[in-house]
């Protein structure tokens, strides 16, 4: 079955422009128009989120687009139906304000086919991509729920940066929340706490201010006392917390988030019904969100905060007991006396041990300088802090070394555990003079890796190059990709690169060896006939004066030899006769099988004394031939000499073979020199040669 | 008449077009419908009935598709008048002198494509 077309929606007061859309996306898409925005309204309120994407225009009679955005935004649509913009405006702020009201791609016109149909496509792909991360998110919470939970980690890193107080703040109610029910669960039965439950509730209690992402940030972190309104904003964490968990989608029940929602909620609970939000009392109040409200007052007790100093344990003790600190559970506060001294050792040692809080911050920075914990940032930092994690893991996992470059100021950035395994820090300031990093990387290799990256283009960002390099196993070969980050629409930016280097060592041993043996006979090892060319032609194509012979050899009587003998003893002589060969030559010269029974000899001679090419050739014919087993072997050779280069391969090539078709029908069983009388024969040779070629 | 001839007629981008919209049977499509479009009736009416924030609309949908059809000469007049209007209530002269170009290159335009 075909899979449905997805419904895209043109909204747009120009027939002609619509048809013009329509035109280009009708084949893979359904189309829907609309001419104005409240056609566009009435569309959406009829199809609701069947409509997969809306391109809208901006200036249009009766409700322009940034109306379109408006009404989209209050309903709730913007989250689910992505909208693209299309206008002949191009003003700069025309395109902030209608990003701001969440439209999350703009097309200018004059439209491109290829350019609409791009952007819908990918655009599409990324709202799909978002729709499955936030069920990623949900399946994680869901499977994670044993162990120890991801989403859980970043939230509570989130509020925590926020609250300007200690990363160790969430750690430190964990660990006193489950000594406090370890203890509970030894004097009492009245609570059902098996180990699984306490780690649950440990896990939970790391989300008890998750509301606080809500209340702004001047609240939050107010050096001084609250106002009683403030108090009132600030007390609805509990609240804005526990609404948060619930909106996370889930797969039926979910204790995790069952639990979490109770201590989020009521958390500052109290006892005597004195606490918020719900004035709940006594065990009214889950025991979940009872242990973590001890736990979290002593902790805020005993740390120091902006606006108060770090008490002693045992004064915070004696002041949750004393009711100070609002009525507890008499039951858990006898927990908390007798286990006061494990608590205080406990916390000395707690702390996050692999977690890179620092780059969590960083992350978590940048996403709040940008904008207050609204509904969207809420959720963009759920799914940020998640790509970026999977990313980290990915990267770790995958076991390539990668990095990322910037330019300006020039560093690298490494990963975990390319870092790690290269055992060099994991931000590297001037690359190109660090030593440790060039003896990885040499520095005229980085300078020209770096280089390309900066001479690419938004489109043609990827150079990859491969090189030798040393990554503490030896010299090895390498292929270092860089995909060049070009940030922006309208006018890219270059801001960087992001590379890896992957391990080709074997890939690039085995093709050479693989060209090695394309070159050469298979029966012989010798050069095959094509690569004899190549190998030669190098050397008769430079300007020189060197005087070079090439023989070719013949074996007389070889039809002879397969007929009397049979075709493996024939292959046996050709095997024979090579293997002789390249006894007689020299390790520069270069022998080759040129088909058949005909074999190439070409090498380098000076003239020294006279008759030198003389005396070589008739060493090497007196090699090659002899008996093999009972068979008398012999050759003949036409050699082709010429005292300079350059010289056509082809031409000498055919020298060689007249002079030895020469000898062949003279006397056989013998060698003879190419000299100017066979020039007759030379170009019908040549020409027969070119005409076999055809 | 070929597409390109026509463009060159009326001062359009032949290159430009048929890079972006990839076949002449869909350019001569559109530039068939350009004459009749609405949005010419509409500024002619607003303009003579001094009702600016129609003429902009109206101008700026005519500059839309003269942008896509990469109708170059048409689009400049028509992108002037279209900023011309921006933003008021009352035709200015220079409106209506700008609207007088658009009128007599639209008239080029329109000459044109009858030809095809």
């Amino acid at each position: 079955m075909q899979p449905k077309k997805k419904n895209i929606l043109i909204v747009d007061d120009s027939e002609l422009n619509r048809l013009l859309l329509s035109d280009i996306l009708f084949e893979d898409y359904n189309i829907i128009e609309a001419e104005n925005g409240m056609q566009a309204m009435a569309i959406l309120h009829e199809h609701g989120v069947d409509i997969s994407m809306m391109l809208l225009d901006i200036v249009m009679p009766e409700m322009d687009g940034f109306e379109v955005l408006a009404a989209m935004n209050k309903n709730g649509w913007i989250e689910t139906i992505p909208v693209i913009m299309i206008s002949a405006e191009s003003g700069g702020a025309i395109i902030d304000h209608a990003y701001d009201l969440g439209a999350i791609d703009y097309i200018n016109r004059p439209f491109d086919e290829r350019t609409v149909k791009h952007r819908v496509a990918s655009n599409l792909m990324m709202s799909l991509k978002q729709k499955e991360m936030q069920e990623l998110l949900s399946d994680q919470i869901y499977q994670k729920e044993k162990d120890n939970n991801l989403m859980i980690e970043i939230l509570s890193h989130i509020v925590e940066f926020r609250n300007g107080e200690s990363g160790l703040h969430v750690l430190h109610v964990r660990t006193i929340t489950e000594k406090l029910l370890k203890e509970l669960a030894k004097r009492t039965d009245k609570y059902p706490l098996t180990p699984a439950r306490i780690k649950l509730i440990a896990t939970a209690s790391a989300l008890h201010d998750i509301g606080k992402i809500s209340v702004p940030s001047e609240i939050l972190n107010k050096p001084g006392r609250f106002t009683p309104e403030e108090f009132e904003i600030m007390k609805r964490h509990t609240v804005e917390g526990g609404d948060m968990l619930k909106t996370i989608p889930l797969e039926g029940e979910n204790d995790l988030i069952q639990v979490s929602y109770a201590i989020c909620r009521w958390h500052h609970e109290r006892y005597d019904g004195r606490g918020y939000p719900d004035k709940l009392v006594g065990d009214e109040i889950p025991i979940e969100a009872q242990v973590v409200s001890v736990a979290d007052v002593y902790d805020a007790l005993t740390s120091k905060r902006c606006y108060k100093d770090s008490l002693a344990p045992q004064k915070a003790l004696q002041m949750i007991v004393n009711g100070e600190c609002g009525a507890f559970n008499p039951e858990l506060l006898d927990c908390l006396l007798s286990i006061g001294n494990e608590i205080e050792d406990a916390l000395k040692v707690a702390s996050y041990g692999e977690t890179t809080q620092a780059e969590i911050n960083d992350t978590i920075q940048q996403l709040f300088s940008n904008s207050e914990g609204s509904d969207v940032t809420r959720r963009m930092v759920k799914q940020l802090e998640t790509e970026r994690l999977k990313f980290k893991h990915l990267a770790d996992m995958s076991h390539e070394i990668m990095f990322e470059c910037v330019f300006s100021p020039e560093m690298v950035k490494l990963s975990d555990w390319s870092a790690e395994s290269l055992d060099l820090p994991s931000t590297i300031v001037n690359p190109r003079e660090n030593n440790a990093w060039c003896a990885v990387f040499p520095k005229k290799y980085f300078e020209d890796f770096v280089e390309a990256l900066k001479n690419t283009n938004p489109t043609h960002d990827i150079v990859t190059r491969q090189m030798e390099l040393d990554t503490g196993t030896g010299k090895k070969w390498y292929k270092v990709i860089g995909k060049a980050l070009w940030i922006g629409e309208e006018n890219p930016e270059l801001d960087g690169a992001i590379c890896k280097i992957i391990d080709v060592d074997e890939e690039t041993t085995t093709m050479k060896k693989l060209e090695r043996r394309a070159e050469r006979d298979p029966m012989t090892g010798l050069y095959n006939k094509a690569a004899a060319r190549k190998h030669i032609t190098k050397f008769l194509t430079s300007e020189t004066k060197t005087k070079y012979a090439l023989m070719f050899v013949d074996i007389d009587d070889f039809k002879h030899v397969n007929d009397n003998f049979g075709h493996a003893f024939g292959d046996k002589v050709i095997q024979e006769v090579a293997y002789r060969i390249l006894n007689n030559i020299r390790s520069s010269d270069i022998a080759a099988r040129m088909g058949g029974d005909e074999f190439l000899i070409f090498l380098e001679f000076t003239d020294e004394y006279a008759d030198e090419i003389e005396a070589l050739t008739e060493r090497i014919y007196h090699g090659v031939s002899g008996p093999v087993d009972s068979c008398n072997v012999s050759v003949s050779m036409g050699v082709a000499c010429i005292d300079g280069t350059p010289f056509d391969y082809d031409l000498l090539l055919s020298m060689a073979d007249v002079a030895m078709y020469s000898v062949k029908k003279s006397s056989k069983q013998s060698y003879g020199f190419y000299d100017d009388s066979m020039k007759g024969l030379l170009k019908s040779a040549t020409s027969k040669d070119k005409g076999d070629k055809k | 008449m070929t597409v390109k001839e026509c463009y060159d007629e009326m001062g359009g981008n032949y290159e430009s077009v048929v890079g972006r919209l990839r076949s002449d049977e869909r350019i001569v499509r559109f530039l068939s419908r350009v004459p009749t479009d609405p949005c010419v009736t509409e500024l002619e009416t607003s303009m003579a009935s001094g009702d600016a924030p129609t003429a902009f609309r109206a101008s700026h949908t005519l500059k839309g598709i003269c942008l896509n059809l990469s109708l170059d000469k048409l689009s400049v007049s028509a992108n002037a008048l279209t900023d011309e209007l921006r933003g008021k209530d009352a035709v200015s002269d220079e409106a209506k002198r700008l609207y007088e170009e658009v009128k007599a290159n639209f008239a080029v335009v329109a000459a044109a494509i009858s030809k095809l």
